[in-house]
């Protein structure tokens, strides 16, 4: 790793996009709708600025959803294990997030991968919509 | 295509004619062919006449060397170049990948039910099965092998998942005791703390909601002389403390309070009964002079840990079961925490080669215990997270569902653990329910007993009567429910559960104002 040198903006932004490109290729619903939802969260509480996440703001869970601009703050500094000292300042903080998250997303491609490789059937909520006017309700029970 | 082929045969033929034709005759075929080699062996000679060196070295009559074994000492000076076989060098695997990921099987169709049972089992965490992945590949080595570099590599994970696992409910790592699951860990704790206090104490406390492990390794017990209590629970499911500081007497060894109930979610109040042990079950022991150690306290935290925060000493706990598919790791692995400080002493369930701490013998699964150990790592990291999340979509399936029909019960403390709902629907059997809801995957109480069509023996504690103990559904929401997951499982209860309604007279008549439970039934 390149200790020593902060992330620069654009490689910040690389990285949150091959998390999101990975995360939506996990083949089951529920990995890839939750790896979604926690890479958004990871880097929005962690990247974006204190000021502007709300305690109380219920963001949407579905990682599709654009609603919520806000960071959920519940999220633990994610990648950022205990062991390790706080950081001191916020350039400081950024780098070892950057370093952290580098590490995790090798863990998260390959487990993407080994999902792909074990494709189940798909889930129910996964089917395209269908406009039914009326009528199909007799199907459940 | 076709006449081309038949162009590479006859061109084929018109070699092999060619050759016969340089040896004329039949018979003399072999002869020729064997002179021919003659003269390449000749030829190679010359050339490369190095390795040959040796055979003509014999034919010549020099030295020839001592055969190892005929040697008295055989003493290896260097490695003699290793030629290995076929396959010793790796290759490239080009487009293996590729290959593998188009040839993984395609569906057309989402059939695949919702899987709402959280409380039964987990999905095993995709970055957990990473972690395992080494030790059911390269990393075969036996933990407790202490005489080579593969044994060495199996323990120093262990050890690693082990402190993991120690830090998920901040107790020591040395405290933590691989076992099969949180039932064996139960059955251990219970079982070899009462019998190892058989002699001084003979009194157990436990509750009438707690897990079927639990309360059979008890009735055990009771079959072998031991007086055990079964405390009754209020109706939100939270023990009476009251209840337990009469129950319990000097001669009570062991209290077992689940933390975190499988069915209906509720939290006891576990600090609360860790301090009163300590003190009036410390007292009570005293008082009987019966060499002092206080009654232990064993909690059921299959359910709790990962889930929400633990802490073993501020809890005042003494022994804890831990399950690893509980909170998305593998199945067949859980653990127990022992107490090192005052020690807890117990018979082991399992005796053999004297690992971990003798307690529990037989080789570890370093594969399991590296999963569970990843797993408890990220509940860790997670916890708070994962809980937000959590309650977000109880309430939210909470309120679709009871916006749009009436008569449903919430079982449970409202403050218990977001995650595992119990919900009655009055007036619709259960078993009918899930029949129709054949794409959602819930159960109507624990797994164990879902087999059985008696009713939940946790909702009869609670008070509930036989037919809405029928009526109930367990909702267990986890880390990977979505909110689309949620709005489309309650738009199907409240579909079926209407339509259900529709066709009972039951609820005609309740619609009617007629209460149920005036009516004289006809036999």
């Amino acid at each position: 790793m390149t200790g020593s040198i902060a992330p620069t903006r654009r490689e910040i932004l690389t990285l949150y996009r091959q998390y999101l490109t990975t995360a939506k290729s996990f083949s089951s619903y529920n990995f890839r709708t939750y790896f979604l939802r926690r890479s958004r969260d990871m880097f929005r509480s962690n990247l974006v600025l204190e000021s502007s996440s709300n305690p109380s703001s219920s963001s949407a869970s579905s990682p599709f959803s654009k609603s919520s601009a806000q960071a959920v703050r519940s999220s633990p500094s994610a990648m950022v294990s205990s062991s390790t000292p706080p950081p001191s300042s916020r350039e400081e903080k950024v780098k070892l997030f950057y370093q952290q998250a580098v590490d995790d997303l090798k863990v998260l491609q390959r487990s993407a991968l080994i999902n792909r490789m074990y494709e189940g059937e798909k889930l129910v909520v996964e089917k395209p919509k269908l406009v039914v006017v009326g009528g199909a309700e007799g199907l459940n029970v | 295509m076709l006449a081309s082929s038949i162009r590479s045969t006859a061109v084929r033929s018109s070699r092999s004619i060619v050759r016969s034709e340089v040896c004329p005759s039949v018979a003399s075929t072999s002869r020729c062919l064997s002179t021919a080699s003659a003269t390449t062996n000749s030829t190679t000679n010359k050339v490369n006449d190095k390795s040959n060196l040796s055979q003509t070295a014999q034919k010549r009559g020099f030295a020839s060397p001592t055969s190892p074994n005929s040697m008295a000492t055989p003493v290896e000076v260097a490695q003699p170049d290793i030629k290995a076989g076929l396959g010793s060098s790796q290759g490239s695997g080009k487009n293996l990948l590729n290959s593998v990921l188009s040839s993984a099987p395609k569906y057309a169709d989402a059939n695949r039910p919702i899987y709402l049972d959280a409380q039964s089992t987990t999905p095993v965490d995709p970055r957990v099965l990473d972690k395992m992945l080494p030790f059911l590949t390269n990393q075969y080595g036996n933990p407790h092998s202490r005489t080579h570099a593969y044994g060495w590599e199996s323990e120093k994970s262990v050890e690693e998942a082990r402190e993991e696992i120690a830090k998920l409910i901040g107790a020591d790592a040395k405290e933590i005791i691989f076992t099969s699951g949180a039932t064996e860990s139960n059955n251990m704790s219970i079982k070899g703390v009462a019998q190892f206090y058989k002699s001084k104490k003979n009194h157990i406390i436990t509750t009438q909601t707690e897990h079927k492990c639990v309360l059979d390794s008890c009735r055990k017990l009771q079959e072998e002389g031991f007086e055990v209590t079964y405390l009754p629970v209020q109706s939100n499911g939270l023990i009476d403390m009251a209840e337990l500081e009469a129950a319990l007497r000097p001669t009570t060894s062991i209290v077992s309070i689940m933390t975190v109930n499988n069915e209906i979610g509720v939290i006891q109040p576990i600090k609360e009964i860790g301090q009163l042990l300590k003190t009036k079950g410390a007292e009570l022991s005293k008082q009987a002079g019966r060499g002092s150690s206080k009654p232990f306290f064993h909690t059921d935290a299959a359910q709790a840990a990962g889930k929400i925060p633990l802490d073993v000493n501020e809890m005042g706990i003494d022994l804890m079961s831990l399950s690893s598919h509980k909170l998305y790791g593998p199945k067949g692995i859980g653990a127990c925490y022992i107490r090192r400080r005052p020690r807890v002493r117990m018979e082991p369930l399992i005796n053999g080669g004297g690992q971990e701490r003798g307690l529990r013998s037989g080789t570890l699964a370093p594969p399991l215990i590296a999963g569970f150990g990843e797993a408890a790592r990220l509940a860790r990291q997670e916890l708070a997270y994962d809980h937000a999340h959590i309650s977000r979509l109880a309430e939210r399936l909470r309120n679709n569902i009871t916006a749009k029909i009436t008569h449903v019960l919430i079982n449970g403390d409202p403050d218990g653990y977001p995650g595992c709902q119990n919900l009655t629907f009055q007036y619709v059997e259960g078993e009918s329910l899930l029949m129709a809801l054949k794409d959602v995957c819930l159960s109507s109480g624990s797994a164990c007993t879902s087999a059985s069509l008696e009713p939940s023996y946790v909702l009869r504690a609670l008070g509930l009567d036989d037919a809405n103990a029928h009526s109930s559904l367990r909702f267990g929401i986890g880390r990977f429910t979505t909110e689309e997951e949620i709005d489309y499982v309650s738009e199907k209860i409240i579909s079926v559960v209407t339509k259900l309604r529709d066709m009972s007279p039951l609820w005609e008549m309740v619609q009617e104002g007629i209460d149920l439970s005036t009516i004289e039934w006809s036999g």
